[in-house]
């Protein structure tokens, strides 16, 4: 065990810490120059994500909500809203400072309502976050939120990791409205998943736990599509995410999950939920 | 700084006092004998065997001199294998002291002979070979791989070490400027024929699965002779490759209890539909080095080995050898020129 430690810890170490403690990057430069390379940040990222598409000012309907100072920057909550009834085809949710921007690709069914999203994601510094709406005749539009967390990406996981992974790939759902045939309801799926980054440590051995982490999330109502997500190393462990679905009458709600490791955990729910 | 960041640490800093036996005495941390070899994210000591500790001041007063030359000792960003092909991956800049040198990984518990070659050069190249030329050492504040890089330089014979615990945050939150720095490492590091793992000098980690014998076996009069040199040679394998430098050597001991099983499950671990990148799994490896020899006759056998992606399953590398004499001294040369050859690439 010595000399595993002895050899592992060094690569690991080497391998992930982005801009490990760098909280209060460049604090150096006064506010309007630190505003000018967030800007600057942003426009790299705009040109990385979705090349030379412009990108329209969307706060007036498009709402992104964090806390402004989180509590634990492994787990901030983050809300994103649609006002209007603008055909929304898909929300890409932007944390411009963590290593892997592009935390999630919410696209759309035809069941699905985009009017509002809530997710759980990792932050690993000091960040504006961005969210893009891509509506159906292909226009972008996006708002900022500014947050005050760091360090979400090396924080440990918070259970025992083996224990972790023994629950991985269990699914629950809450319905938050009572149903009524062809009314929106808003669904809150929790899914068991360690969504390992490979930059947490497990807190026993020392060596970093290798990513595992959840690909893309698929929910379908009675066999239509409602939502698909691309998520990435940036879904808090656990993830929790709410959204919308109009249910034209009495189904099934599934969820299809898959993660790196090409592991697939799947559940349906009836809606209404049975009384229990 | 986030609550829970501190709370991480704080966590962080009671169980490596615990595990390793460090005393924490009235003045905090204190030094390891060696190298720090725990969490590097952890409160550090207060002083530094050999070197002297600086703040602010004193490496602003030293950069004015402009005599001084700052190893900015701070860890490096890498994309993780498993992200999808196309998902971006673009780390910020990393922000250091004007003109540090950055060079991630000098300061980790256990230095490779590449880095450690590396760091040792590059301060040599950087001082003009004068070991009395003053050396600031910093990472981020609470972190202890400028420690160990102070540390490792004062071993190389540096007789101005100047440790700057504070780091990059005090040095921000002081008002100081700071400038965009590029990552330096050892070239070798990097040019690494199968590096699977990145391009920032980390290198790739590789377990080594014993040496087999297949073919004409010889009969049992051969059994023992045959198990006691394929033990021998395993082992002398191992040796060779690490000696290579382009490999992370993995102890196989985590996972032995699933290499005797898939043992006494399969013929071969080298060709049993990738059971032994489940191994390379377990012991988080980069890559799998099977290797094995096929005895044709007592005179006639060959040595092949592959490299295989523990991600992929893909063979990296693969390559056979004719040696003539089932005895220990042609094996040994088989062995030997087949890790030259793979060195040489």
């Amino acid at each position: 065990m010595g000399m595993i430690r002895a050899l592992l810890i060094p690569a690991a170490l080497l391998a992930f810490c982005p801009g490990w403690g760098l909280n209060a990057a460049h604090a150096a430069d006064s506010p309007d120059a630190e505003e000018a390379e967030r800007t600057e940040r942003w426009k790299e990222l705009q040109h990385a994500l979705f090349g030379d598409r412009k990108i329209q000012d969307g706060s007036a309907w498009l709402g992104i909500e964090a806390p402004a100072r989180a509590l634990d920057a492994a787990l901030v909550p983050v809300s994103l809203t649609v006002k209007g009834d603008q055909a929304i085809k898909g929300i890409y949710l932007v944390i411009d400072n963590n290593p892997g921007p592009l935390a999630g690709h919410f696209i759309f069914g035809p069941q699905g309502d985009p009017h509002s999203l809530k997710l759980r994601v990792r932050v690993n510094a000091y960040t504006y976050m961005h969210v893009v709406a891509e509506t159906r005749d292909n226009q972008l539009f996006s708002a900022a939120r500014f947050v005050k967390a760091a360090g979400g990406c090396s924080a440990p996981a918070g259970a025992d990791e083996q224990q972790a992974l023994q629950d991985i790939g269990h699914i629950k759902v809450r319905l938050m409205q009572p149903f009524a045939a062809g009314k929106p309801m808003e669904a809150q799926i929790m899914i068991r998943h360690p969504n390992f980054n490979g930059m947490q440590m497990n807190q026993s051995t020392r060596l970093y736990t290798p990513a595992m982490f959840i690909r893309t999330i698929d929910v379908s109502y009675n066999g239509e599509p409602v939502m698909h997500l691309d998520s990435d190393i940036s879904l808090s462990s656990d993830p929790v995410i709410s959204f919308g679905f109009i249910p034209p009458q009495k189904g099934q709600l599934k969820v299809l999950v898959r993660d790196t490791k090409d592991s697939t955990f799947g559940q349906s729910f009836d809606v209404p939920a049975p009384a229990s | 700084m986030s609550r829970c960041r501190l709370a991480l640490r704080f966590f962080v800093v009671c169980t490596v006092l615990l595990g390793s036996g460090v005393a924490m005495g009235a003045e905090g941390v204190a030094e390891p004998e060696g190298y720090w070899e725990g969490n590097v994210d952890a409160p550090t000591p207060s002083t530094i065997h050999g070197g002297k500790v600086i703040h602010v001041e004193d490496v602003e007063a030293l950069l004015r001199q402009g005599k001084a030359v700052v190893i900015d000792a701070s860890n490096a960003p890498r994309r993780p294998a498993e992200l999808a092909p196309g998902a971006p991956w673009l780390p910020l800049p990393h922000r250091a002291i004007p003109d540090a040198l950055w060079l991630p990984g000098v300061g980790v518990g256990t230095l490779i002979r590449e880095v450690d070659d590396f760091y040792r050069s590059r301060l040599a190249r950087a001082t003009g070979g004068d070991v009395d030329v003053p050396l600031v050492v910093y990472c981020h504040e609470k972190c202890w791989l400028s420690w160990n890089a102070a540390k490792r330089a004062i071993g190389y014979g540096y007789r101005r070490v100047l440790w700057f615990p504070e780091g990059l945050e005090g040095w921000i939150a002081a008002g100081q400027q700071t400038a965009v720095a590029a990552p330096q490492g050892p070239a070798s590091a990097e040019q690494a024929p199968v590096a699977t793992a990145g391009n920032d000098g980390r290198l790739p980690a590789l377990a080594i699965l014993d040496l087999e014998l297949t073919g004409d076996l010889g009969g049992p009069e051969f059994e023992a002779e045959h198990a006691a040199r394929l033990k021998t040679m395993s082992a002398r394998l191992r040796q060779d490759l690490e000696r290579t430098g382009m490999y992370r050597i993995l102890d196989n001991s985590a996972a032995q209890s699933m290499i005797d099983t898939l043992r006494s499950q399969q013929s071969y671990l080298h060709d049993c539909n990738g059971c032994d990148l489940d191994v390379g799994h377990a012991l988080h490896a980069d890559l799998v080095f099977v290797a094995w020899v096929d005895r044709v006759s007592g005179l006639i056998l060959s040595l092949t080995y592959e490299i295989h992606e523990v991600q992929t399953g893909q063979i990296a590398a693969r390559k056979s050898f004719d040696f003539r004499g089932d005895n220990d001294n042609a094996w040994n040369h088989a062995i030997d020129y087949m890790v030259r050859d793979l060195a040489k690439k």
